[in-house]
């Protein structure tokens, strides 16, 4: 169905079209939630609060990137819950076995392997304590860009911000998480580690 | 010096790896990082391990969704029922507070008079069908003596402790009569103790020579407090002048026994206000008092269940 068609009966207090948006970005949004907080638990606490807000907000949608608009809802919810249970970044390998181990479904390679499946599993895990070492806003930005393969410019859209500072932001992101990744080398299967040329 | 102040090449290049990276630089940046990546190695090793880092992260498996998150559309909220809120039980629970007090008062004061009914019997028997027995006394004595006189006396001045006694029942008495007698004084307080019982049979004789074989008479007989109190009055023979003041406010003593016969005959229908006054309530009265109280039980029936119901739904909603 037209998603614009969807948008308009939901503007219209049509709950059962807006539950068909919610149906297409639930994955998305439920991603994007889960690799800001690190946990199963708050990144649904997270996405139910979006998709509410979102619906009572959804007479302000004055058309453009309907992605952009919902996901800045979702990283208002996710800033919320960080505020909320105060979420400090994880970065002892202890929390490795701490983190809630949010079940992966691998959506490209149904023929991967039970071996391949457990690397990527440890790569997941790996990945997120290098992501919970990042300040929020850098965290945003690395997930938006590089998980969800968000522009520039929809990046700039989402988290309200100038290109410039999207670009620093990024920027920073990327440093460090290669360079946790290179001090914590041992965490990624060995074809996952960074090498030098 | 100019080198501190200014950011070198290889920092500003450094800081540009990831737009070039990801193509967003103009292209006299990108011809800028080119040539200096030719010539740092540093900086190609930079981009080299950002490269992978960016790699690694696009290749992070996606996590399932634990759930759907559709919305439920949020029941429109229902005014809260009748005795819902919190406020409807409080009001409730005071409202039959109130009214069991009431109706205890009223069952109370029901109960208080009841039991006096004892001590307003000899009055009410006497009073009620006061004109009655009067008559039926005085006919059946008439043709008797002084000792008609004397019963008689005593059974209208029955009535006057019982008047005195009970300022609720009692008309006014006027003060104006009573103030020449001296006798008064003594039958005009609430509950003449024995020794003013006393003092008033010792008195009596000698103001009202007339009364004189009635006190003799009296004040041998054995004294109990009503009866103490009945010779009393019966003593100062002024009190029924002073009971039907109306009627014959200027007689004396001396005029005692003339002035009782005479009272008699209008004493039925001057007896009448005082009669009325002693009556405890009517019979039409105790009806309505009887209605009062079963209204007032059911009121208090109803809201002690209302206060339940409410009870039990406050916070309910």
């Amino acid at each position: 169905m037209d998603e614009k068609v969807l948008i308009d009966a939901a503007r219209q207090g049509d709950v059962g079209s807006f539950n068909q948006l919610v149906l297409s970005y639930q994955s998305m949004v439920y991603n994007l939630a889960y690799r800001i907080l690190g946990d199963g638990d708050a990144a649904a606490d997270a996405t139910q609060d979006a998709f509410l807000s979102a619906f009572q907000a959804i007479g302000k949608f004055r058309g453009g990137s309907f992605k952009a608009w919902l996901l800045r809802i979702v990283t208002n919810a996710c800033h919320d819950q960080l505020r909320l249970k105060q979420r400090r970044p994880v970065t002892s390998l202890d929390a490795l076995f701490v983190l809630d181990p949010a079940p992966i479904q691998s959506l490209t390679d149904p023929g991967e392997s039970p071996e391949e499946y457990a690397l990527r599993q440890e790569l997941s895990k790996a990945i997120q304590v290098g992501i919970g070492t990042l300040p929020p806003e850098q965290r945003v930005a690395l997930i938006l860009s590089d998980v969800q393969g968000l522009s520039y410019q929809e990046i700039a859209e989402v988290t309200g911000v100038s290109l410039g500072t999207v670009k620093s932001r990024l920027s920073r992101a990327r440093g460090k998480l290669r360079d946790f990744l290179l001090e914590q080398r041992e965490l990624l299967p060995s074809q996952y580690r960074l090498k030098n040329e | 010096m100019f080198d501190r102040l200014i950011k070198s090449e290889h920092q500003r290049v450094e800081e540009m790896l990831s737009g070039y990276l990801d193509g967003e630089l103009s292209p006299q940046e990108q011809a800028m990082v080119e040539r200096h990546l030719a010539r740092c190695s540093d900086c190609a090793q930079n981009l080299h391990t950002l490269r992978q880092t960016v790699a690694v992260l696009g290749q992070l498996p996606p996590v399932a969704v634990p759930r759907s998150f559709a919305i439920r559309p949020v029941p429109a909220a229902r005014r809260p029922g009748l005795f819902q809120t919190r406020r409807a039980y409080v009001y409730l629970r005071g409202a039959t507070a109130l009214a069991a007090i009431l109706l205890a008062v009223v069952l109370a004061g029901d109960a208080f008079f009841t039991g006096l009914a004892p001590y307003l019997t000899p009055a009410r028997e006497v009073a009620a069908p006061a004109a009655v027995v009067m008559r039926e006394v005085e006919v059946e004595k008439a043709v008797q003596g002084v000792e008609v006189e004397r019963e008689v006396v005593v059974e209208a001045t029955t009535e006057a402790p019982v008047v005195e006694s009970e300022p609720v029942y009692a008309a006014t008495p006027s003060a104006a009569p009573a103030e020449k007698k001296d006798e008064l004084v003594l039958t005009r307080k609430p509950l003449p103790t024995p020794a003013a019982v006393g003092k008033g049979i010792e008195v009596a004789p000698a103001a009202a020579p007339p009364s004189t074989p009635e006190g003799e008479v009296l004040a041998e007989a054995p004294l109990r407090p009503e009866e103490e109190r009945i010779e009393a009055t019966a003593i100062s023979t002024t009190l029924p002048a002073d009971v039907i003041t109306t009627a014959e406010p200027t007689s004396t003593p001396t005029a005692m026994p003339t002035a009782v016969v005479e009272v008699l005959p209008p004493a039925p229908l001057l007896q009448e206000p005082t009669v009325r006054a002693v009556v405890p309530p009517s019979r039409s009265a105790l009806v309505l008092w009887r209605v009062v109280e079963a209204s007032l039980l059911s009121l208090v029936l109803a809201l002690a269940t209302a206060t339940l119901v409410a009870k039990r739904r406050r916070g309910a909603k």
